[in-house]
Formats: C-alpha cells, sequence, structure tokens
C-alpha cells in the first residue's frame, strides 16, 4: 500500500512540475514575442571581414609589433582562454613584461578599467565600444577621440576601436621615465586628438620599412597582402584589426538561451526559465539589458563603487561625462551587453564586483555590498553620495523579493 | 692682490649663483612641494567641479561654485612665489601629473588594494 502511494506521489509530482514546465515555456513564448528576440551571438556583419588582411590583424593582435617598448598587444587583455577578458578587475598595461599571467604582482601600469570581452562587438548593430562609448557611430558618423572615424579611412566602429589603444600610454605607448622613453611614447603620447592619429601613422610608416628583425612577421604579412607600404596607416591597422577579431568571434557556438529560442526547450533549467521571466518582467533587467544583445546601447549609472584607481581627477571615473562633459552623464556607463557574461567576471567597469550576484544584488541595493566588502578606497565614505545621486530611477523598479528569485536571475544569465 | 680679490669675487659669484639657482627655489620647493600638490588637485577639481554645477542652473548652487573656486587663487598664489623662487615650469606641470593622479599607477599598489578589500 505504501509503494502503491509512494508511486501515487512521485507521479503527481512529475506531472506537476511539467505543468510548471509548460506554463513557463508558454510565458517565455509570450516574452519572447514581446521582445522580438532572436539567437544573434554569433551574428557577424560580413562587411567587416577582408581576408586578404586579416593576417595583418591577426600580426597585430597577437605580437607586440605595435607595443613602444615591444611588451603589450591587443592579446595582452583580450585572451582567447577567458572568453577573450583577461579575468582581472582591472588591466595591468605596459611595463609588465610579455607574461600574460601574475601581471598583479608586476610593475606594470593600471589601465583603470576593466577589459570586457569581443565576443558580440562584430555584431551587425554593435554601434557604441567601450565602457563610456567613447566610440559611436550615430546616423553614419563615427564619433571618436580622434575625430570623425569614416573620414580618416576607418571602414567601421570597430576598427576604430580596434586602433585606440595603439595611441594609449598605458596600453602600448611604454611606462614613462626621465631618459629612454621610446618613439611612439615621446612623439604619441603628447600630441592631442586627431594629431595622435598623424603620430602613429609616422611611426607605422617607419615600421613598416624599418630594418629591425622585430618588425619582420609585419613587413611580410603586409607584402603577402599585396599592399602596398604606402597604404599601411593607423585607419588601416584597425580595419586589419576589426576583420581579425570578426573572423575570430564568429567562431562561436549557440548559448542554451538561443538553443532555446531556436526552438530546443530542454536546453535551459525550469530555474533559468523562472530567472528569464523575473529577468525581462518585475526583475526590470530588460529595460537597460533589452535587444539580442542585453544591452540598450545606452548609458546608465547604478552607482558603481570608484575603487582606488579612475580615469580622472581624484582617482574618479566619470564614464560617459568624460566624453560629453554632460552633467547628466556623470558616473554613467554603457550597459554592459550580457552575452557570455558567466565567463567574463569580474563586472563593472571597474570589475569590482566579483560575481554575478554581488553585482545583480547591487542593482537592487547597494547597501549590502558596502556592509560585506566595506569601502572599496579610502576616501570612498566622503565621496560616495555623489555616485549616490546618478543611479539611474529605473532602478527603483525592481521588484526582486527573495534570494531564489535573485539567483534564478544568475542562473538565466549563466545560459546567455 | 689682484689674484686674492678675484678668488673672492669667483667665491661670492658662486656662493650667488648656487643660492639663486639651487638653494632657493629647492628650499621654496621643499617647504611648498605639499601646499601645491594639494592645492593643484583641490583646484583643478573646483573648476571640474563649477563645470557641471553651471549646467543645472541653479543659481544658489552656482554661488557655491563660485566660492569653491577661491582655491585656484590661491593656487595661483603659490604658483608665482615657486615661479619666483626660480622653480622651473617643468617640475611644476610633473607636480601637476601626480596631483591630478593621471600619473602612471603600477600594479603592486592594485594588489594593495586587494588585499584590503579582502579583510
Amino acid at each position: 500500500m505504501l509503494k502503491i502511494l509512494a508511486v501515487f506521489f512521485l507521479l503527481l509530482a512529475l506531472s506537476t512540475s511539467q505543468l510548471n514546465a509548460l506554463d513557463l515555456d508558454e510565458k517565455l513564448k509570450l516574452v519572447i514575442g514581446i521582445y522580438n528576440l532572436k539567437p544573434i551571438s554569433c551574428e557577424i556583419d560580413q562587411r567587416l571581414i577582408d581576408d586578404r588582411i586579416s593576417p595583418i590583424g591577426d600580426i597585430v593582435f597577437n605580437t607586440t609589433v605595435l607595443s613602444g617598448n615591444h611588451d603589450t598587444s591587443c592579446s595582452t587583455c583580450h585572451i582567447d582562454e577567458k572568453h577573450l577578458t583577461d579575468g582581472l578587475a582591472i588591466s595591468i598595461g605596459v611595463g609588465a613584461g610579455e607574461n600574460k599571467s601574475d601581471r598583479q604582482k608586476s610593475t606594470g601600469v593600471i589601465v583603470p578599467r576593466n577589459s570586457f570581452t569581443l565576443f558580440g562587438r562584430a555584431g551587425p548593430n554593435f554601434d557604441a565600444f567601450f565602457w563610456d562609448g567613447k566610440v559611436h557611430e550615430i546616423d553614419n558618423l563615427i564619433y571618436s577621440p580622434i575625430g570623425e572615424g569614416y573620414s580618416l579611412g576607418f571602414k567601421s566602429p570597430l576598427a576604430v576601436a580596434a586602433a585606440l589603444p595603439i595611441l594609449a600610454r598605458d596600453e602600448f605607448l611604454g611606462k614613462i621615465s626621465f631618459f629612454n622613453n621610446n618613439k611612439s611614447l615621446s612623439e604619441i603620447n603628447p600630441s592631442y586628438y586627431k594629431e595622435k592619429f598623424h603620430a602613429a601613422n609616422k611611426i607605422i610608416k617607419e615600421i613598416v620599412i624599418s630594418e629591425d628583425k622585430r618588425y619582420l612577421p609585419l613587413q611580410k604579412v603586409i607584402k603577402n597582402a599585396g599592399v602596398s607600404v604606402d597604404d599601411v596607416d593607423l585607419a588601416f591597422i584597425g580595419n586589419s584589426l576589426a576583420s581579425f577579431i570578426a573572423k575570430r568571434t564568429s567562431e562561436c557556438k549557440l548559448s542554451d538561451w538561443e538553443k532555446y529560442l531556436e526552438g530546443d526547450p530542454a536546453s535551459l533549467s525550469v530555474g533559468q526559465k523562472k530567472g528569464a521571466i523575473i529577468f525581462f518582467g518585475k526583475g526590470r533587467c530588460a529595460a537597460c539589458h533589452s535587444g539580442n544583445s542585453f544591452s540598450d546601447f545606452e548609458f546608465h549609472s547604478i552607482g558603481t563603487p570608484q575603487g582606488e584607481f579612475g580615469t580622472h581627477i581624484h582617482s574618479q571615473d566619470l564614464g560617459r561625462g568624460e566624453v560629453t562633459f554632460k552633467l547628466e552623464d556623470r558616473f554613467k556607463f554603457r550597459t554592459p551587453p550580457l552575452i557570455g557574461a558567466s565567463k567574463t567576471m569580474p563586472y563593472g567597469h571597474n570589475g569590482v564586483f566579483k560575481n554575478l550576484e554581488s553585482v545583480i544584488s547591487f542593482h537592487i541595493n547597494p547597501i549590502p555590498f558596502f556592509v560585506k566588502n566595506g569601502w572599496t578606497s579610502g576616501k570612498e565614505i566622503l565621496a560616495y553620495g555623489k555616485l549616490l545621486s546618478s543611479r539611474s530611477s529605473k532602478l527603483g523598479f525592481i521588484e526582486i523579493k527573495d534570494r531564489n528569485e535573485l539567483l534564478s536571475v544568475v542562473d538565466f544569465i549563466n545560459s546567455l | 692682490m689682484i689674484n686674492k680679490i678675484f678668488k673672492i669675487v669667483l667665491i661670492c659669484f658662486c656662493i650667488i649663483w648656487i643660492t639663486k639657482e639651487l638653494l632657493v627655489p629647492g628650499i621654496t620647493l621643499a617647504i611648498l612641494y605639499d601646499k601645491y600638490l594639494n592645492l593643484t588637485s583641490e583646484c583643478a577639481n573646483a573648476m571640474d567641479e563649477s563645470w557641471f554645477i553651471e549646467q543645472k542652473k541653479d543659481i544658489k548652487l552656482s554661488q557655491t561654485a563660485q566660492v569653491h573656486l577661491l582655491v585656484c587663487h590661491d593656487y595661483d598664489k603659490t604658483r608665482k612665489i615657486l615661479l619666483s623662487a626660480g622653480v622651473s615650469e617643468n617640475i611644476l606641470a610633473y607636480i601637476g601629473l601626480e596631483a591630478l593622479e593621471t600619473k602612471q599607477h603600477t600594479a603592486d599598489q592594485l594588489v594593495k588594494q586587494h588585499r584590503f578589500m579582502e579583510r
């Protein structure tokens, strides 16, 4: 009798969970319809790819050929094994040697922002690059710190974004010393805006005709591509990098979420489905993390703690405010796309959040973060009020009532 | 006698030159270094904040920004004292970088910060 009852309850439990799963799928079908969601993480803007120049991008991306002191490359902070991030809170640039591990123990220079993944960046609708959107395509114009991108010879905003670190003191040019600063550092670093572009062009022209053996691999691929040395400038390098990145990031697999969108209901767990409904509904996550890239490509503030290092005076990071100088943009950062988010910890513009639970909790209520971790810098106790006033009012509508709901959102983001 | 006068003049010249070119700028810089560093940072911040406050179009808030900017008067004054004492523009520019915290920070400072966070 007991056995019969046990089997009965087991069947009842199974059928109930099945019913719930069906309900969740039906709800998700509605969600997908409302947001018009499609799998796009492996979508590439095919116009970016030029097989002739991709090998040039490969060399620039993976070797230190354009680094002032031959100690950094794009792959220093965008590492294959780390989903094209570096896994650090904030990156370590020049002066750390070529070693990609243990950079935090080196004498390398801090680049005070978190290195983001490159996946999704070559997608057709990706138009705002970097945490502060300093490269942004609007109405067929590429706004950037070195001028309008298309007029300089860049073929895409990705090409401009890929070329900008080559002009950055802490990422490529070198560590400043009183004596013996390398030529790239001496000529590019003191220049402003568009002048940096011209200074870099001069250096690149010298590199492509140099007799220094360290430049041979680059010279060889340029020759193999049949490109005239006269045509090689920063814009050409940017276009080559964009082509390489587009090819590299096209080698990706559909995420579990995207398999679900493709019609495989078993690719998401019940918890992930519940999380998805909260994400797109009362969690209000999709109010900013919207669309197929899970970003509105707009700029918002959650009041991320600033830590000891920033790009601006008093170690602050004004984010978008440093690009537009507008009051309303102070402390705002571009909504980070969430594709592959589970593989790109830590989170935030300065990597201050170690995991997804921490960053989501901070969106809901910043106080427990400080109770648990303390202030992130000595001056934060007196400075955090400035950031609090910048927090998006959208955050005030989040309705997550217990930790289970929060963890189901984490589960869902893990499927992206 | 002429030899003696020449030596005295030469010694006096050297003392004056060393005092003017090295001692006065060096001592003035040593005395005013921290003050100048602090004022550079405070004035830059005041200008920055004023820029953003002006966009708010709030008269009372703007008045507070004007008062905040008074710190730049102290900065100008200290800078002039340092220049007239013979401290070079290059040294002041370097202190400026230091004050604005746009100098290059090395990774060991990062490790220190993380140690603090994980206590």
